[in-house]
C-alpha cells in the first residue's frame, strides 16, 4: 500500500519543458533555410571593383531588385596553370566561355547571356543592372557583357566602384 | 473543497516547470560563431550611372562628332589616354605615382586622374565644346576596366554624363 501511494506521487509531478527536440528541430530549419538561400551567397562572386572613385554614389536604400552582372576572374584551381581566364555571372547563372560551345562561337556566349538579362529583366518595369566587373579585367572581357546589355535593350547601368582607396585587399 | 486544497498545497510543494537556458544559449552561441565565421562580408560599394544606347539595328548617326578619348594601359601600370588628336598623357593612381617616372616619346606629362578631368575640361573649352557634347570611351580590348572606370570617374568629376562606349575588335 505504501509502494503505490509514492507511485502516484511520482506520476502526479508536473510536465517539464523539454527543449532538447525543440532545438534540433531549429537547427534542421536553419540547415534547410542555409542549403535554399544558397542562390543569394552565390552572387557575391570574389572580385575587386575599381576603387578611388570619388564621384561613385553609396545608395542610402540600394535597390533590391537590381540585376548583377559580374565580370570575374576564373579562380585558378591547384592543377590548372591556365590564367586571366573570365567567368560572367548574371545574377547565379554563371556563363564560361571555356566552355566547349562558346569556345568556337563567341556570340552564342552573349546571345545566352543577353537571353538571361532579358528573363530577369522581364520581371522588372524598369530594370536596373549593377555591372561588377573585377578591376584587373580587360574592357576585351568586360565589353562582351556590356554587348549583352545592350541586345537586351537595357539602358540603366551603374558600374560598381568604391568611393575612396581600398585598403582591405 | 478540502480536496482541492490538498490538491494546491501537493502542486506547490513540488517543482515548478523550468526552461533551461543553459543549452540554449550554447546552441545560440555556437550558430553566431557559425555564421560569424562563414558569413561573406563585403563593403559597401559605389555605383557610377551610365546610360547605354539602345540597341539599334542600324547605327544611329550623332548630331555632333564626340570629342574621342583614347585609352591604353602600359606595362608599368600606368594608363596612356589620348584626348582626340590633341594632347596625351600617362595617367596613374596617386598610389603608384611616381614623378621620377620618364615620360616617353610625345607624352605631355605625368598625371592622375584628377588632373585627367581638368586636362579634358581644357581641351573641350578650346574645342569650343560644351559639356553636354558627346566623349566617346575608345579603349584598347586590353585596357583594363580600372583605366576605364578611372577615367569615366574623371569624367564625372567635371560633370560630363554624355559619354560613349566604344566597341572595339
Amino acid at each position: 500500500m505504501k509502494k503505490k501511494s509514492h507511485s502516484i506521487l511520482r506520476d502526479s509531478q508536473p510536465p517539464q519543458f523539454n527543449m532538447t527536440p525543440m532545438i534540433d528541430v531549429v537547427f534542421l530549419l536553419i540547415i534547410f533555410f542555409m542549403l535554399i538561400c544558397q542562390f543569394i551567397v552565390q552572387e557575391n562572386y570574389k572580385l575587386e571593383i575599381p576603387d578611388d572613385c570619388a564621384h561613385a554614389i553609396v545608395p542610402d536604400h540600394p535597390d533590391e531588385g537590381a540585376i548583377t552582372v559580374s565580370v570575374y576572374p576564373k579562380p585558378v584551381q591547384d592543377d590548372e596553370t591556365a590564367q586571366n581566364e573570365v567567368l560572367f555571372a548574371v545574377r547565379s547563372y554563371r556563363f564560361d566561355p571555356a566552355d566547349p560551345r562558346y569556345r568556337h562561337d563567341g556570340d552564342l556566349l552573349i546571345a545566352d547571356m543577353s537571353r538571361q538579362i532579358t528573363e530577369q529583366a522581364q520581371r522588372k518595369s524598369d530594370p536596373l543592372i549593377n555591372l561588377r566587373a573585377d578591376k584587373d579585367m580587360t574592357y576585351g572581357n568586360v565589353q562582351k557583357a556590356l554587348l549583352a546589355l545592350a541586345r537586351s535593350k537595357i539602358t540603366r547601368v551603374q558600374l560598381a566602384a568604391y568611393r575612396s582607396e581600398q585598403m582591405d585587399k | 473543497m478540502k480536496l482541492y486544497r490538498s490538491l494546491f498545497a501537493k502542486y506547490r510543494s513540488s517543482r515548478l516547470m523550468q526552461l533551461r537556458m543553459v543549452p540554449m544559449i550554447d546552441v545560440v552561441f555556437l550558430l553566431l560563431v557559425f555564421f560569424l565565421l562563414s558569413a561573406n562580408f563585403r563593403s559597401q560599394e559605389g555605383f557610377l550611372p551610365a546610360e547605354l544606347p539602345q540597341y539599334l539595328e542600324q547605327a544611329q548617326r550623332l548630331e555632333m562628332e564626340p570629342l574621342l578619348i583614347y585609352l591604353a594601359s602600359q606595362p608599368d601600370g600606368s594608363c596612356r589616354v589620348q584626348i582626340g588628336s590633341e594632347r596625351v598623357f600617362d595617367v596613374s593612381s596617386p598610389t603608384t605615382f611616381n614623378q621620377d617616372d620618364p615620360a616617353g616619346g610625345s607624352v605631355d606629362t605625368l598625371i592622375d586622374f584628377q588632373q585627367l578631368g581638368r586636362e579634358i575640361q581644357t581641351v573641350i573649352a578650346s574645342q569650343g565644346r560644351t559639356i553636354s557634347d558627346p566623349v566617346k570611351l575608345v579603349p584598347t580590348s586590353r585596357t583594363k576596366w580600372d583605366h576605364v572606370v578611372k577615367t569615366y570617374n574623371a569624367l564625372w568629376q567635371i560633370n560630363l554624363r554624355n559619354v560613349i562606349f566604344a566597341m572595339v575588335d
